[in-house]
Parts: structure tokens; sequence; C-alpha cells
């Protein structure tokens, strides 16, 4: 199994479900995955496949039952790919897991779709497509009706407010995103994102300083002091040590 | 006939209820007014298709169940399920075993989308008429899907476990049992020719009697 990164834009996606609330609701999920670039829906494998002819795609997300072609006849076409895409069905039918996987799916999502689960995978995707999709990420920040992007790498530290989140920028800036803080985390984890307390990630290579104070622990991200709780203490130990070169 | 009861209620497709619940998951972002009619058409049908007293309903409270399962398949699939309801109002007091058209119209329902694909239209259609006949009320569920083999139909009818169709030989086993061997299903189909289901009822049986209360 191969998968392209398609550009420095993140992840070309394609989403396939005959019923459209589903595929929009799916869509609407991968869009928000900051990891992906780019998502087209598809209401048949048939339009899929045209679709798969005509572009270069990372991977696809997929329903199995379908009329006509379904989700597993799909994958079997696509499995004859030169350079196949990554397959995840997302289906209200696990009996067709064990077929699933014989296909060599990277994942297989149970519906009503969870966001965490399918940040996980397309977690898997990425892993599996090798080097993550870009280097950095643009993160759309809304204010006064203005969308700006932020990079991604610029964040030192992010906070929770509620069900938001609010990202903390090199140039003592800060933004709200509309995102709870347990999904970036999840999300952010394989660019460095690391949980310090209960409300607050870090990004470790933003992090210069790590104080110890009887037990104490805290950490110096972008010249600011942030206490690490003692459930995460050890967390960010192991996670530190095993970046050490 | 309890067992058999139980048995269709454990029925209720999971597959069903999942994709449902799928659906109006993303009504809730785009259409909230609509995610939450359809929740409550959930709520209903499902507290109908769970009720656990009652051999017999009334033919009015077994189709407005229907009507509330048919608005959640069309939420899901929009356009390519059309359905046509003709229903003759003198029957609706009718006594009819609970849930005894409910599996019909799964049925026709799953026939109708798959042939949807081959449709000028794109459409399966759905036609269920209940009609006033003398002494009998006469309920047809009809499909224009793909049809089958009719000898397939007859061994599903017998009860051949081996066939897909568990819905059909379980409705027409409680209907004679209800009504004598007079008043099994008719099915009318073959292949290509789409499926036609007639249940027949007397509207007078003796020891036939609504006790399920309404839902």
């Amino acid at each position: 199994m191969t998968s392209r990164p398609a550009s420095g834009k993140g992840l070309s996606v394609v989403a396939i479900d005959d019923e459209r609330p589903a595929l929009d609701e799916l869509t609407f999920l991968l869009e928000r995955d900051p990891r992906i670039g780019a998502v087209q829906g598809c209401n048949s494998a048939t339009e899929a496949l045209r679709v798969l002819q005509e572009n270069e795609v990372d991977a696809v997300f997929l329903d199995i039952q379908m009329p006509g072609l379904t989700g597993l006849d799909l994958a079997q076409v696509l499995s004859r790919f030169r350079t196949p895409p990554a397959i995840v069905f997302v289906t209200a039918h696990d009996e067709h897991a064990v077929a699933a996987f014989e296909l060599q799916a990277v994942d297989y999502v149970i519906k009503p779709v969870r966001e965490e689960r399918l940040a996980e995978a397309v977690r898997r995707v990425v892993e599996v497509g090798g080097a993550p999709p870009s280097a950095d990420v643009q993160i759309p920040v809304e204010r006064g009706g203005v969308t700006r992007f932020v990079n991604r790498s610029d964040i030192t530290h992010v906070e929770a407010q509620g069900d938001y989140a609010r990202l903390h920028t090199t140039d003592s800036g800060s933004h709200l995103v509309r995102t709870p803080l347990s999904t970036l985390a999840e999300q952010w984890a394989d660019a460095g994102f690391v949980r310090i307390h209960r409300s607050v990630l870090v990004a470790l290579p933003h992090v210069s300083e790590v104080r110890s104070d009887s037990g104490r622990v805290s950490v110096v991200v972008g010249g600011k002091e942030l206490p690490v709780s003692r459930r995460h203490t050890r967390e960010l130990r192991s996670v530190l040590t095993r970046k050490q070169p | 006939m309890e067992a058999e009861v139980r048995a269709l209620r454990a029925q209720i497709s999971p597959h069903f209820i999942y994709n449902s619940l799928g659906a109006i998951a993303s009504f809730v972002r785009t259409d909230p007014d609509r995610a939450r009619e359809l929740l409550l058409e959930f709520a209903d049908f499902t507290r109908y298709s769970f009720r656990r007293h009652g051999e017999y309903t009334t033919l009015a409270e077994e189709l407005r169940s229907i009507e509330r399962y048919l608005k959640l398949e069309q939420a899901r699939f929009g356009d390519r399920l059309q359905v046509t309801l003709q229903i003759a109002p003198e029957v609706l007091p009718v006594a009819v075993p609970f849930l005894c058209i409910q599996p019909l119209v799964e049925n026709a329902v799953q026939h109708g989308l798959e042939g949807s694909a081959d449709k000028p239209d794109g459409a399966g259609h759905l036609r269920i008429v209940a009609r006033d006949r003398g002494s009998d009320c006469v309920i047809e569920v009809e499909d224009d899907g793909a049809g089958e083999d009719p000898e397939r139909v007859r061994r599903a009818l017998a009860g051949d476990a081996a066939m897909d169709s568990v819905g059909l030989g379980n409705v027409d086993a409680r209907l004679r049992n209800a009504f004598g061997d007079d008043y099994g299903l008719v099915v009318e189909t073959a292949p290509g020719a789409g499926t036609k289901v007639i249940v027949r009822v007397p509207k007078f049986a003796p020891g036939v009697r609504v006790s399920g209360g309404a839902p």
C-alpha cells in the first residue's frame, strides 16, 4: 500500500457515500482536519472511479453498501491501480470488517462517525503514506469576520477555552479557534504537540526550558512559564527523553 | 405467536438505526429543524416497534409507524425513493397483527433502492394501497425493483431458513394463524417485473381485538 503526498498542501482525499446527509457529514469532518488539503465528495463508486482515474488521490473514505458497484468492489478495483490510494471504509456494517482488511484497508470506521475516530483514521493514512503530507499546516483563524491563516509551526502553545481553543504564536499573538483542545491534541500529536495540563498543549520545538522545583515541573515556551500538571509530568518526560538525539 | 412477534421485533435492522442516526447527526449541522423532526420520528418509530404488549394493532397505527419509517428513509435517500400512499379511510380501524405490514415495506424499500440506479429518473418507486373490499380489507405493498423468481418466494413463504427473507415467512404465518389459511400472503413477482405483496384481512374476525393500546 502506497499513498502519495499530493502536494505541500495536505492530503488529497475522496469521500464516497450514496446517502447525501452521510456524505455531507463525512466531507465536512474531513475538511476540518488540518492534515487534509482537498476533499472531493462522490455519491457513487462509479463517479469516484472517474475522479480517481483523473486525479492524484492519497486516500479514499468509502461506504460499503451502495447500489451498483459496492465499496468492496471499488476497493478491489483500486487495489489494481499502480499506486493505489489508501482505503478507509466508513460504514454502519461491522460485519464486513474482515473482508475489508483482506483488501488491505488502512482503517474501518463505524457510522455514525466520531470526529476523533476519523482523525485516527487520517493518522493511519499519513502513517502508511510515509512522511507527513506537509511539513507545515496552515490553520484558519477567524476574527471579526475575516479569516486569516496561522502557520502551525509558529504556534507555541494552546489553551482550552470551553469548547474553543486559544492558539498562542511566536509573535505573542493569540487566536481563538472553534475546535476543542482534545481534538487538537489528537490531530497535532504527530507535529510535536503535547499535553502538559488538562487545558494546555505545548509545541515541543518551542520549549526552551524545563524547570523542576521540589517536584513541581514547569516548561518555558515562547518566554512564558507554564506549569505541568502532576498527571502529565511522566508523559512529558518520556516524550522529551525520546526526542533527545 | 408471541415468540414470532418477539423475533420480528428483534429484527429491526441495526443498519437502519445507525444510518438514520448518522443522517440525523448530519442534519443537526445543516438543517437543525429537520434534525429535530427526524429525531422525534425516530423515537416514535422505535417506541412502536419495541412495544411489549398486544398481538394486534389497528391498520391506522401500523401505517402511522410506516410513514415515520419512510420519512427517515427518505431523509437518507432523498429523491431516490418515491413513495405513494393510497389509503381508504374506512379501513383504518381494522385490526391487523402487530408489525404485519412494516416488514413488507422494508423489503419493498430495499428492492426499490437496489433498482433505482437503472431507472430513468434514478428512483425506486413504492406504492402502498389499502382498500375496502366487502367484508375484507386489502393492503398492497408494491415496488418496481428487480423482482424475484416466484419459486424462491414460495420457499421463503414456506419458511425456508436459507432464504434471505425471514420477514415474509413470519408475516404469512401470523396472518394464517390469526385469520385462517385463506388469508395467507399473496406475492406477485417475476425477474424484472417488480414485486407486489398482497395482504388480505377480514374487517371483523372472531377473537381478534386490538389490545395493545395507542403508543
